[in-house]
Formats: structure tokens, sequence, C-alpha cells
């Protein structure tokens, strides 16, 4: 299990945002904090640190966002490094 | 753990406040002060830290439980980054966790290292000192705290009385150093980040800050999605991921940059768009030599002849005639950028209303003229009048926690003394004696080696010349990083009579071929104080114990200081009898530092070491803070100055009237520690000339070195976090799409890659991470089963010493299975 808290800026093209936004909903792995102006605090909630990375990934690639910027992540209940 | 659902709430509680507070701010204007409530994480305690990577000096919060740290959150009450965290530094507490911690002292014995006792490890290492003290040498870094940076150049400068310690900043910064002390008479940047908040313009020279410095350039990218225009101009040699974001790509060739600079100036003066009011008040103009010696300049091998790093003075009239043959078009033909390039530059410097930064990293400074680039970029500044105002400057930016704070501001270099002296000045060597309470004489002007010259003397035998024979690495991991591996490391291998000690905290490419490692205690497991590219003094406090037996790299400097003494070294004792580092408790009785149960006891050894390095920094107006205002503070920017109501001011901007308490009244600017005494900055010419090795038939490819967002230098901690690792797992090499098609490469074939060094297999990656242009190769030295640097230059400035990474000849084909390893 990995917790991050994230905020997702979208663009300032209204329909391109919009799209965004509910393409975020859909994925169905992130909770939605109070929109503040074009930024969306959300927490994303996965299996494994490597599922919450690709989420990441597809966040940043996503048409209508401007950002992703981290701000928390625990680290308490990450499995141990193999290395 | 992962099943309990409180828990869980709890977690997605703490990172939903988290993200909404830092959206909260992110929307704020810059001058709304930060909300600083922490989220909550259920029986942990928080504390700040600075971030244990780059030179940016992100703070973070560290939440700790149970003697672990369980996370990280940005500081929203740090200035530098207002909360947010990179990836790299959002995943900073797993680098303590690597299940390959070196947690013993091992020593070699029969060809492997096998666990010993501190106290042998201890007695080792000093009796091979006190054997052949002149042929020791430290090799530290821009990690070093500045506690353990200053004591390991008070260990070796006033105790040993041997310059002989460098830190791998002369591989990363020194060219920054030389410039700004040839330009302005003193090193480090005059301005600070609060430019980026200010700027019109942002000019990057060589630089990719949004890999290298995501928060710094995420304030760059919020200015624009809160609807400001900053006008972002990348000059490349390669296009990166901060080209995407760029308004204007100019993808120049290696070496280009001299072109480009001196092209600005050719217009600026041409079109009468030099700043003459500002010229002729605060600037003298300076060359190596006269104009006509230029003329026949017959490239870098002559310019070495008679390049200075000081130079001599020239008047307008001749810089004139210098830079006139830097036309747009002869420069065009140099650099490789249009000429259409070329006068958008000057344009934006010819127009006075804009503000305009420029910022640079390894690109200018990693380069066999970098001094003389760092120079040029200075001048254009001055020239033009962009200088001096917030958002209207040049700075460079660092790649490590404190290449300034322990590095150049203590002087842990061959050359130099804390606070900016110098050892060949025979006023600045007593001034260092009296400070440290030691007999005259004891410490050496003679300059010791520098880095590339240093390994070079440790890997040739005695009778060759080599006369360095013991080096102590802490901190860092010159088995990966230093250019052309083979002849400046890998060499030791033939010579078992040399001796290698390696303090670190996971096996390296170093340790590999050590003689002696010793486990140390990272980041949090140790109390320190770093110093970022704004001059910003950061400390934090110990919050975790080290694994097993790994300890401070100050406490082992000191214990071998300590030994040393036992054993009847002099140089140990300071003119009263003393130890060379004696602590007192408050009833002045003598603390045993160098015993790891008293090291973290009766006094703050951090702290008593950082005020004893204090004293020097107001001898050149570097005056750092109070240890006890770093501790309440997210870092302070010297000069840090006693206000007349007992509270300390720091310093955004030197050299500005009003904001520099050291500037009078009615100067405007002033540059009081300037080359020519007479309070003026200096405006250089320098020359393009080709750099010293160059593509040809046989070598027919430019080869660049650098680093991936993921990962921090060698990948030495970023390795050892999982999610990191499989965000970037191995080296690779970019290669232009029309090169691959024509070498029949295609993304994922292993290729060769040769220079005259050395050769190189690994996987070839078409239009990837980065795009490079044809004729151009690309591979990052994170990957420590990968070292690229095998192939690299050790060519290097003739001013600053710093090599060359960023540019040698090179040759690319598919590799063949003989190739390739088993």
């Amino acid at each position: 299990m990995a917790i991050s808290g994230l905020v997702v800026t979208l663009v300032d093209d209204v329909p391109r945002a919009a799209r965004a936004e509910a393409a975020i909903q859909a994925a169905g792995v992130f909770t939605f904090g109070e929109p503040i102006g074009p930024r969306r605090p959300v927490v994303l909630e996965t299996a494994s640190v490597e599922e919450s990375r690709r989420w990441h990934e597809w966040l940043s690639a996503l048409d209508g966002v401007a950002q992703v910027d981290v701000a928390f992540v625990s680290l308490e209940e990450e499995g141990e490094d193999e290395r | 753990m992962s099943g309990d659902p409180n828990r869980r709430d709890f977690l997605r509680s703490a990172a939903l406040s988290a993200a909404t507070a830092l959206a909260a701010q992110q929307g704020s204007s810059p001058a709304q002060p930060p909300r600083v409530e922490l989220p909550i994480v259920p029986d942990a305690t928080w504390d700040k830290a600075p971030c244990r990577f780059c030179g940016t000096g992100c703070h973070v919060q560290v939440a700790v439980k149970e003697g672990k740290v369980v996370a990280v959150a940005g500081d929203r009450a740090a200035e530098v980054n207002k909360g947010l965290l990179c990836v790299k530094g959002y995943h900073v507490g797993q680098i303590l966790y690597g299940k390959d911690r070196l947690t013993t002292p091992l020593l070699r014995k029969e060809g492997k290292l096998v666990p010993i006792e501190w106290a042998e490890a201890i007695d080792v290492l000093a009796k091979r000192i006190h054997k052949a003290p002149e042929r020791f040498a430290f090799y530290g870094s821009g990690q070093w705290t500045i506690p353990e940076g200053y004591a390991a150049n008070k260990f070796m400068k006033g105790g040993l009385g041997s310059n002989q310690i460098e830190p791998n900043a002369r591989l990363c910064m020194a060219s920054a150093v030389t410039g700004y002390v040839s330009t302005f008479g003193v090193d480090e940047p005059y301005n600070c980040y609060d430019d980026l908040d200010h700027a019109d313009v942002v000019l990057l020279w060589g630089n990719n800050p949004a890999e290298m410095h995501p928060v710094l350039f995420s304030r760059i990218v919020d200015r624009r999605i809160r609807g400001e225009k900053v006008e972002l101009i990348d000059i490349c040699t390669r296009r990166t991921r901060t080209s995407d974001q760029a308004d204007h790509v100019m993808v120049m060739k290696p070496h280009g940059d001299l072109a480009i600079a001196n092209c600005i100036a050719q217009q600026l003066v041409a079109g009468g768009k030099v700043a003459t009011e500002f010229v002729e008040k605060y600037c003298n103009f300076r060359a190596d030599a006269e104009p006509a010696r230029y003329e026949k300049l017959a490239g870098w091998d002559d310019y070495k002849t008679f390049g200075t790093l000081m130079g001599k003075a020239i008047t307008f009239a001749d810089y004139k005639q210098m830079v006139a043959r830097y036309t747009p078009e002869a420069a065009a033909e140099m650099s490789g950028l249009s000429v259409e390039q070329l006068k958008l530059l000057a344009a934006r410097f010819a127009d006075r209303k804009l503000k305009i930064v420029s910022l640079w990293c390894m690109g200018m400074n990693q380069h066999t003229m970098g001094t003389a680039i760092n120079n040029l970029v200075h001048g254009v500044h001055l020239l033009s009048g962009h200088f001096g105002r917030p958002g209207d400057g040049p700075q460079s930016l660092t790649g490590q926690p404190s290449a300034c704070g322990t590095v150049r501001e203590v002087g842990t270099l061959c050359h130099a003394l804390p606070g900016d002296l110098k050892v060949e000045d025979a006023e600045h060597r007593t001034k260092a004696e009296e400070l440290w309470n030691l007999p005259a004489g004891r410490i050496s002007p003679k300059i010791g080696y520098h880095t590339v010259l240093l390994w070079e003397k440790f890997c040739t035998p005695a009778d060759k010349g080599g006369d360095v024979d013991t080096i102590w690495v802490q901190v860092t991991n010159p088995g990966q990083t230093m250019p052309n591996l083979h002849k400046l490391f890998r060499a030791k291998e033939k010579h078992p009579e040399k001796f290698l000690i390696v303090s670190d905290v996971y096996p390296t490419a170093t340790t590999e071929l050590a003689d002696l490692v010793l486990p140390s205690a990272l980041w949090v497991e140790k109390t320190g104080v770093y110093g970022n590219s704004e001059r910003r003094t950061q400390q934090w406090t110990k919050m975790v114990p080290p694994p097993g037996q790994a300890r401070d790299d100050l406490w082992q400097t000191i214990a071998v200081a300590r030994r040393l003494h036992d054993l009847g070294h002099p140089g140990m004792k300071d003119k009263d009898g003393k130890f060379l580092f004696h602590l007192a408790d408050e009833k002045g009785g003598a603390v045993p530092i160098w015993e790891w149960d008293s090291f973290y006891g009766k006094v703050d050894v951090n702290e008593k070491l950082y005020e004893d390095y204090r004293r020097f920094t107001t001898i050149k107006h570097k005056d750092v803070a109070p240890y006890r205002e770093l501790v309440r503070a997210r870092g302070l920017r010297w000069p840090v100055v006693q206000k007349p109501d007992g509270t300390w001011a720091e310093t955004p901007y030197r050299f500005v009237e009003g904001i520099d308490p050291y500037v009078a009244a009615g100067k405007g600017l002033q540059f009081y520690h300037s080359v020519t005494k007479d309070d003026r900055a200096l405006i250089w010419f320098r020359p393009w000339v080709p750099p010293p090795e160059v593509p040809d038939g046989d070598y027919p490819f430019w080869l660049d070195t650098g680093r991936v967002l993921e990962h921090w230098h060698t990948g030495t901690l970023t390795s050892r976090v999982p999610n990191l690792r499989r965000a970037m797992p191995r080296s690779y090499v970019e290669v232009a799409r029309e090169d691959a098609a024509a070498l029949g490469i295609r993304t994922g074939d292993l290729v060769l890659v040769e220079t005259r060094r050395g050769k190189l297999v690994l996987p070839a990656w078409i239009d990837g991470r980065g795009k490079c242009p044809p004729g151009h190769l690309f591979i990052p030295f994170f990957d420590e089963r990968q070292l690229c640097n095998v192939l690299t230059l050790e060519a290097h400035c003739p001013f600053s010493k710093q090599p060359d990474y960023k540019k040698c000849a090179a040759r690319l084909r598919k590799a063949a299975p003989g190739d390739v390893k088993p």
C-alpha cells in the first residue's frame, strides 16, 4: 500500500482541463480535495509504489494537466528495499 | 501494518491535508506568509532538514517514529521550495534504508575486505598518516557538512601543515568560483532565487533545471500558470525536458557558448546599446592580452600559454576591437546558432526595461574554457546594465547540497583557507594561525595538488613522481566521477603500495578498490549544517541513530586526529599544547569527543566547530549566521548582520545599497572586494577557441555526459530507493534518429561507445529522454555498472582546473558478441 498527496495543476483551457479532471476522477484511484483555482489536491492510493509511479506518470502525461507536484509520501507502508 | 484501516485513514488524511495546503500556497502571492501546519502522522515527531541531494537547498519536514524516518513532506515555511519537493526530494527518507548499508569498518586482508573494530580502523589510518604525512591527502566533497569540512580543513592545514585537501566540487563548480573571483574579486553569487519570481526572461546557458533543479524550475512554471509572462530561452547542445517548456530552443555546437556571449557583446557595442552610465560608474575592462595577440590565436593549447586568471586592464576601445570579429554571421559559424537567434539574444539584453536572469550549472562549468565563459556571461549582464535589480542578473547553480557552504566558504580546496582566505597569502596564513591558536609558520604556503593532479599522483608509482600514497575519501565517489577513470582511478589496482581509505554509507565503485572502508552516518543520522547556491546556511539536528557501527564523518576525523596526537604528532596540538579539537564543558573540563560515547554528549560538537569557523567569515564580509539563529530558521543568506535591536538580518542581494549592509551610502552598487580595488567589477574579453578534442574521421561523434531527473550524481543514494531505481534502472546512450538509422541501431540495441581512453557497451535510446542533434551522443553517469567516465577527457580549464565532461570525441557502432562481458 502506497499513499501520496499530490497537487495536480490543470491548464487554463477550460474544455481540456474539464476533460482531464473527468479522466482523473474516472481512474478510481484518486481522492479529490477542495479545488483551489486550477489546482486539485488529490490523494493517490495504490497497492504498490510501482503502481503509484505509473499513475504519477499517467497524470503527468494527461492532456489538460499542466503540472503534478508531490506534497507528501508515506514511507511507512512500503516494502523493504530488495537491494 | 497496511491492513489497519484506521492507520490508512490517518495517512490518507495526512496526504490530503499536505496536498491541500500546498495547493493553497501555490495559488497565493509570493509575499503571503506560508502556513506551516504539518500532516498528522500518528505517534511521529517532525523536524526540519535541508534535502540531502542537490544545491537548491529545499527544506523537508521529516517524520520520525521509533528511531526511523517514516514520512517526509515539503516544508511550507521554507522560502526556497515553499512546500514543493521534486521526485528525489520526496523519496529522500528512503536513502537511509538500503539493505546494503555499510555498518562496520572493513580492512582489506589478503585481498578481501574483512570486518574490524573501530579502534583498529582508526589506528591503522592514523599510523599510515603518521608514517608519511607529506604523502597523505584528504578528498571530500560538497556533501561534507560545514563542521565536517571545517574539521578536515583544520586537521590538514592547521594540524598536518599540508594543503593536500581537495573536494569533488573541483569537478562541478570550480569554474564558477574562478569566474566570480576574477569578475567581482570575491566568490559566490551576489543574487538569489528571488530573481526567479521577478525575471521577465530566464536565459539558460547549457542548463537543464527541469531535471536537475526541478523545484526552482517549478517556480518559473508556476508563474506562467498564474498568467505571468516569463520568457524561457534554452541555449543547449541537446534538447531536454527544459526545452519542452522553452519559448526558444537554441541548439549550439559544443563550446559555442563563448562565441554566443561575445556576439551579444559585439551587437551591444556596435548597436550603441552599452549601458554607458552603468559601465562608467561600476565597471572596468579586462583581457588576457592586448588585442593583437588574439589575432594570431592558434587554439586552446596556444591560449593556455598566455591566458591568465586575473588578466590585465584594457580600455573600452581595446574591448570594442576584441569583440568586433564576433558578428552574428561569424558567431553563427562558430556556435551553430542562426543569425536570427543571435540577434534575438542581443535584443533582449539591449532592452533595459526587461529583467533577465542567466542560469547555469555544469554546462558552463565543466568546460575547458570554464572560467572564460563564466566571465563572459557576467560580462554581458554588466555591459548591458542587467545587474543589481531583483530578477536581473547572472546566477550559477550548484549540484551538491553544500558545495557553496563547505567547499567555497570553508575553503576545503588545496589553495584556500576558511573565509575566502588563501594559503599563498602570508597575512591570511597568519590570521588563520591566530584564530586556530597555532604556532607561527604551521600553515604551509605551498598549494596542494588540484583534484585531477592529485589522483594522477596517487595512480603513479613513487619512482615515477607519484608522491601521494594515501588518500582518505569522505562523502564522495571518485571511482565513478573522475574523468578518464582508467588513468585517474582504476590504475591504483596496479600499485599495491598505495592505500585508499573510504568513508561511505554504501558500497561504491570507490570502496571496490579501498583498503580500508569506514561506515558513515547519513543525513538526519547526524547533526549538520549546509550552505546552498544562494548563500543560505541551513542547520538540522540528528533525528535517528545510524545503523550498526556507522558513525559521523566528523567524529572519524577527530578520532584520527586524536590518535595522531597520542602517537606524538606535534601538529595535533595548538601552541598551548592543547589538542587541536579541544572542547571544554561548562566547567572547563576537556570533553573526550574522540570517543564515540562522548561525541553527542556534554557539548554540541557541531555547534562548537561551526562557531569556531564563523569567526573566519567576517573577514571578507561573508558573515554566516550564529548557530542558534540557524536552529530556528529555514536557512539564512549571508552576510547575516546583527541589527541595533539585537535581531539578525540576512542579505538577499550583495553589493546593492540598501540591501547589503556593507555597501556605503550613496554608492548604488559597490563591489567592495574588487580586483582593481576601486569597487568596480570587471567586464572581460575572453576568446572563443575550439575545444582540445573534437570529432574527426576516427571518432566522429561528440560525447556529452550528465545527469537524469531520478538519480542524484553517482546513484549511490538514489539507486537504493526502489521507486527511483525502477523508474530509471540503468544507463543508456542517447542517439539521434538520423545516426541510428545510418548505423542500423534501434532503441534497446546494445551499442559500443568508444573514445581514445576507453569503451563501454550499453543500450541505445533514440529520441528518448533527451534529443541529441545528429553527431551527438549523451550518457548519464549515475550507473555504477556502466562507468561512463572511462570514456571522458581529463583536459581542464587552465584556471579553475575543472575537467570538461561535456565534450570529447567518440565513435559508435552496434555491439558485437565479443564486446559484451558475460
